[in-house]
């Protein structure tokens, strides 16, 4: 009683978006808008080698100035957003998937559950950057290979998060009422159970698609990424590595902009967070 | 007491084999010719025939499990293909400047980062917690390599206070290693920092409310009390969790750093390696440092039997 | 000691911080002087443990102070300084809380918590304080006062972990003990113990005492005066006897005559059908020593044989720990009995593998005791009452047809088949769960602990409606509970079970009039009110009525 009551006068509060977190969707609102725009929005095609103009500064010509092959810079940075956007978007819903239906498995059916949770545990205990770099180096670079080291080291905690909500529902009453109208065990978990794990798993997601923006440059960066054929924001900064300290734009210009990407998906993944916080959602507690 | 013990290391054995099975089947299962990759695109059938039978990838994969364990136990890792020395050696040559960067990012991490939740956590929703929060989110959405960049051209290249990379081993003198480690030790402590505050900040808030919390307050004791004595006390056995499970982001993290600083450790290994494609060694470092994960993440699961009074198995 | 009371309420009124007008205490006046007990009573939402947290100043933030005044032994709360409150609270005033697991600090020893409050508040020497500690929690009657202070909260029993509660509370002797429903969370035969130690320490201690509680049991065995709110407002407030005798208000008399008594129901006539469920020699036992680690077994149930008729109520009456809630589970097979039967109809369910039991489990069915939780709160709860049905293959449109007459039956408008859990009342989520366990037209219905968590009122009305449902349809009910008073008034048969064991069975008259095992009469003893027949205002007049406990 008195927690609806509470809620009732925190809501308004939270309902008012900080600017902080309005910014960071129109940031990342414009990026996706550019990404799919990219032909049309890229001055030069960001893979035509000029010699002539490595290393400019930047001019009406080159918005940006030049990299040291003298590829536009911008209009790489245009493609880049694909890339990266594809790599992070497909590696969160690939690691959230398998993740979810392990996770929903092994919280459902105690006879795997000892097993699987000993493979996420062994999985987990592997360096995620030295797993991915490892698996790239070994399986070759391509976007699918990148999206799968990526999203392998991601799996463990996604099933832990699934599995947690499984354990603590499934001996829910209503679950058990379930049970006892004949529902098949299939049918609990999926609607019964399934979606309980759904708030935390797409807070998690968001998490996920910052971190492998971010894993992909570092993978660039090591030199086990995607070659410069693809531009990512990740290999135009290791490109632009030896350059550094002649011309440092090269480096922070994507740098900034791979940063503020990342940067933004977490000001949202924490927003979309404290609006699911379950602290505001005990409806039922009592209190005289 | 004694079976809570026997009961984690229990549990840390299976894991450990599966994280060797896992390495070992990493390898194996590579579409295509692992030899022909390794070799490289230029090769001529006879010199991949070579490596195949000097790796004893002709083997059956079974035949090759029994044998890589086998020199498992006798410590062996694996043998580098383009130096010929063994991975144990080549690690422990580069051990030093990555031993030195993780325990100074470690220890200012936790003298940094726990202050700075508790503080958080107190303030919530003040000034002082919004301010560590937007730090924080900041800290852990640049990616390291950018953070070491900004920290060089900052102190390095317009300030020249400190040199841009390289390393000096503590045994040329403490001023020539420590200037060469701050930068390092810095940017990866930022980074880490950014994330045990944030995570310590949760731990605590969800301890400040507990009903003992209340108890506390309802004795009359004052903030400092309630929020040391009681809460922290109670939030520390998350937040050495968070600690032991963030050994694993660390390693990543070294690995990047050592790259931006070109210091000779552990992770310029890795790196060395994978352009080479020396495979053993990317193989012996994983799970070299897999196992050095485990054994962190056992020791701090045996010391909550100290710390948790309620751990009786 | 000065004239003052130990606390003086005078116009408490309090609302929430934003534009929000409702006041969750409207205009409350109270005293409780030197040596007294006022109950504060009041169903949940009647603002009882806002005045308790305002009283020790722990209010939540977004709780506001409209007006009046509070003052402890003369010193007034609301408008002390933080320090000043501070160094009233426990000198002052003691709080001791429902839940004492949570409320004591799972990683400090009792000794240490206990001692805190001395080192906050007085200046002694730690060997001082340590002689302190252990007085008190010898007066608390600690077993082993030495042994609970090294020991850590887990390693107490519920009442022990209330007691070092109340010892914590107590140390300084303050003028003033507010317990917000300090017994709720425990056994009957614990509660008993706890409420005469309050009494006897607040005798010894002149203290006086401000008791929060839903139960009026209680208030009946412990008050010296009443004060009775809802939604914020008082009621009323007197003597107990008064309250008890002659309620001026009809909220009061609504409240009292929804209390159940210690006394029997009428018998109904004994129905010649043969029994719906037949549970026979039925065993279970938890806790199978692991691959590392040997745990302690536990007997859940040792060969308990029952059976329920159609249409008659089997009360299963039982402490925490005594099997009752394992006995109904294997009754559900959402546990598998170790050995014995469980024979629905003509159908033994007790070693039918899960594929097997699709036929049987439509003629079992399950009312929880959590309300809030018994309902899946992301579908709307027509999706809940048909699902049994559809699992079953009727269509769609027919099992909704269906959902909507049983929604009606169960005293609930056909059209709310649209909404949401959340949009419902404790009471009616209660109904929305019978109306799905008789969805399927079940034979037995299994309910456990179905009314626990509602308030009087309400607890009522959802047993009447079971009754009425149960007449209606001959169903054979199988209540489980913890609380002999409801058992007394709905059940044909009761049945009294202590660590996995039957001890007792027969007609609620014969149980309650000549109980045959001593656990029986200990949990007779111990039912709050025992004495009274609060739905009459009169004592109970039972031949040979117990002793009264008051003394």
């Amino acid at each position: 009683m008195l927690q609806t009551l509470l809620s009732s006068v925190t809501r308004p509060a939270i309902a008012r978006t900080p600017a902080l977190v309005l910014l960071a969707s129109a940031l990342l609102l414009a990026i996706v808008v550019i990404a799919f725009l990219a032909p049309w929005v890229a001055t030069h095609d960001p893979n035509a080698i000029q010699p002539a103009v490595r290393l400019k500064p930047a001019s009406a010509d080159f918005l940006l100035g030049t990299d040291s092959f003298g590829r536009d810079i911008f209009s790489r940075l245009v493609f880049g957003a694909r890339a990266s956007l594809l790599i992070g978007v497909v590696s969160a819903i690939a690691a959230i998937l398998a993740g979810l239906f392990i996770g929903l498995v092994c919280g459902y059916y105690p006879s795997v559950d000892m097993l699987l949770m000993r493979v996420m545990d062994g999985l987990m205990a592997i360096p995620g950057v030295l797993l991915a770099i490892a698996f790239v180096a070994l399986w070759g670079a391509s976007i699918s290979s990148v999206i799968i080291a990526i999203a392998i080291p991601e799996i463990p905690r996604v099933v832990r998060l699934a599995r947690s909500v499984v354990l603590a529902t499934r001996h829910e009453p209503y679950v058990e009422a379930a049970v006892t109208l004949g529902t098949p065990g299939w049918k609990i978990v999926w609607r019964h159970l399934m979606p309980n794990t759904l708030p935390s798993l797409i807070v998690q997601a968001t998490y996920i698609c910052a971190s492998a923006i971010m894993l992909e440059a570092i993978l660039s960066f090591i030199g086990a990424g995607l070659g410069s054929e693809i531009p990512t924001w990740g290999n135009m900064i290791a490109d632009g590595r030896l350059y550094f300290q002649i011309k440092p734009s090269i480096v922070f210009i994507p740098a900034a902009v791979l940063s503020a990407c990342v940067l933004s998906m977490n000001i949202i993944g924490d927003e979309v967070r404290d609006r699911l916080d379950p602290r505001l959602k005990k409806g039922g507690m009592r209190v005289g | 007491m004694l079976n809570y013990l026997a009961v984690r290391i229990g549990y840390a054995i299976p894991v450990a084999a599966l994280v060797g099975l896992m390495i070992f089947l990493l390898v194996r299962l590579t579409p295509g010719d692992p030899a022909a990759i390794l070799v490289g695109e230029n090769a001529t059938l006879a010199d991949i025939e070579a490596v195949r039978q000097s790796l004893g990838l002709d083997q059956p994969l079974l035949t090759q499990l029994v044998h890589w364990v086998g020199n498992l136990m006798h410590g062996d890792i694996g043998t580098s293909i383009i130096s010929q020395i063994p991975v144990s050696k080549l690690i422990a040559q580069r051990v030093d400047p990555s031993l030195s960067l993780t325990l100074i990012t470690f220890v200012m991490t936790t003298l940094l980062a726990i202050p700075l939740g508790v503080l958080a956590a107190w303030q919530h929703g003040r000034f002082a917690d919004r301010a560590i929060m937007v730090f924080s989110i900041i800290g852990f959405s640049v990616p390291v390599f950018v953070l070491g960049y900004v920290l060089i051209k900052i102190f390095a290249i317009d300030l020249r206070l400190l040199p841009v990379q390289g390393y000096k081993p503590i045994t040329d003198g403490f001023g020539p290693f420590i200037n060469r480690m701050i930068l390092p030790a810095l940017t990866l402590t930022l980074a880490f920092t950014a994330l045990i505050a944030r995570m310590t900040r949760t731990s605590m808030l969800s301890v400040l409310d507990e009903d003992y919390i209340r108890t506390a307050r309802a004795k009359g004791a004052g903030e400092s009390s309630v929020l040391f004595r009681h809460a922290l006390r109670n939030a520390f056995i998350p937040i050495i969790t968070i600690l032991g499970n963030s050994f694993a982001l660390l390693i990543g993290g070294v690995v990047v750093t050592e790259t931006v600083f070109n210091l000779p450790g552990i992770g310029r290994l890795t790196v060395e390696a994978i352009l080479a494609r020396d495979y053993p060694v990317i193989q012996g470092v994983v799970l070299m440092m897999s196992f050095i994960y485990l054994g962190i993440n056992l020791l701090i699961d045996l010391a909550y039997a100290f710390i948790d009074p309620r751990i009786r198995y | 000691m000065s004239a003052e009371p130990a606390l003086r309420i005078s116009h408490l009124s309090l609302g929430l911080r934003g534009g929000d007008r409702r006041l969750l205490m409207d205009d409350l006046s109270l005293e409780v002087g030197e040596a007294e007990t006022v109950c504060l009573v009041g169903e949940s939402g009647s603002g009882k443990s806002l005045t308790a947290l305002a009283t020790m100043g722990l209010l939540p933030s977004a709780v506001d102070v409209r007006g009046g005044a509070i003052s402890v032994a003369g010193d007034s709360v609301l408008d002390a300084s933080r320090k000043r409150i501070r160094d009233m609270r426990a000198s002052r005033m003691g709080m001791i809380f429902q839940e004492p697991m949570t409320a004591l600090n799972p990683v400090v020893t009792i000794g240490a918590q206990i001692d805190e409050v001395l080192r906050i508040h007085t200046s002694k020497s730690a060997r001082q304080r340590k002689g302190d500690v252990l007085e008190v929690l010898e007066s608390v009657n600690m077993p082993d006062p030495r042994g609970a202070y090294d020991a850590y909260p887990h390693q107490l029993s519920g009442g022990q972990r209330q007691r070092a509660m109340i010892a914590m509370a107590l140390v300084l002797k303050p003028r003033l003990l507010i317990a917000d429903e300090p017994t709720t969370a425990l056994d009957v035969t614990t509660q008993r113990q706890i409420l005469s130690l309050i009494r006897d320490l607040q005798t010894r201690f002149r203290m006086g005492v401000l008791f929060i509680t839903h139960d009026m049991g209680v208030v009946a065995d412990i008050a010296d005066r009443v004060v009775v709110l809802r939604h914020g407002k008082t009621v009323e407030q007197g003597e107990v006897m008064q309250i008890l005798r002659t309620p001026a208000a009809d909220y009061t008399r609504e409240l009292l005559q929804a209390v159940p008594s210690l006394v029997p129901r009428a018998a109904t006539t004994e129905d010649a059908a043969g029994p719906a469920l037949k549970v026979s020699g039925l065993c279970k036992t938890y806790g199978a020593s692991g691959l590392f680690s040997k745990r302690q077994k536990v007997v859940a149930a040792a060969d308990v044989d029952f059976e329920v008729r159609p249409g008659r109520t089997l009360g299963i009456v039982g402490e925490s720990g005594s099997g009752k809630s394992t006995v109904a589970r294997c009754v559900m097979r959402l546990l598998k009995p170790d050995a014995g039967k469980v024979v629905v109809g003509d159908v033994d369910i007790a070693d039918q593998p899960e594929s097997a039991l699709r036929d049987v489990r439509r003629r079992v069915q399950l009312v929880f005791q959590d309300p809030y939780r018994s309902l899946n709160p992301r579908l709307p709860v027509g999706e809940s009452v048909t699902e049994g049905l559809t699992n079953y293959g009727m269509a769609r449109q027919e099992a909704l047809e269906r959902a909507r007459d049983l929604m009606q039956r169960v005293g609930l408008p056909g059209d709310s088949l649209g909404r949401y859990p959340h949009e419902f009342s404790g009471g009616q989520r209660q109904r929305i769960a019978i109306a799905r366990a008789l969805s399927l037209s079940p034979s037995v219905i299994v309910a456990d602990e179905a009314v626990s968590a509602l308030d009087v009122v309400i607890q009522k009305q959802v047993l009447d409606l079971l009754r009425d449902l149960q007449r209606e349809m001959g169903i054979a009910l199988l209540f489980i509970t913890h609380d002999l008073r409801v058992a007394a008034q709905v059940c044909d048969d009761i049945l009294v079970m202590k660590s996995g064991r039957v001890v007792e069975f027969g007609a609620p008259a014969d149980v309650l009039q000549s109980p045959a095992h001593a656990y029986t009469r200990e949990l007779i003893e111990a039912a709050p009110g025992r004495n009274w027949d609060f739905a009459r205002f009169a004592p109970v007049q039972a031949a040979g009525a117990l002793s009264d406990a008051r003394g």
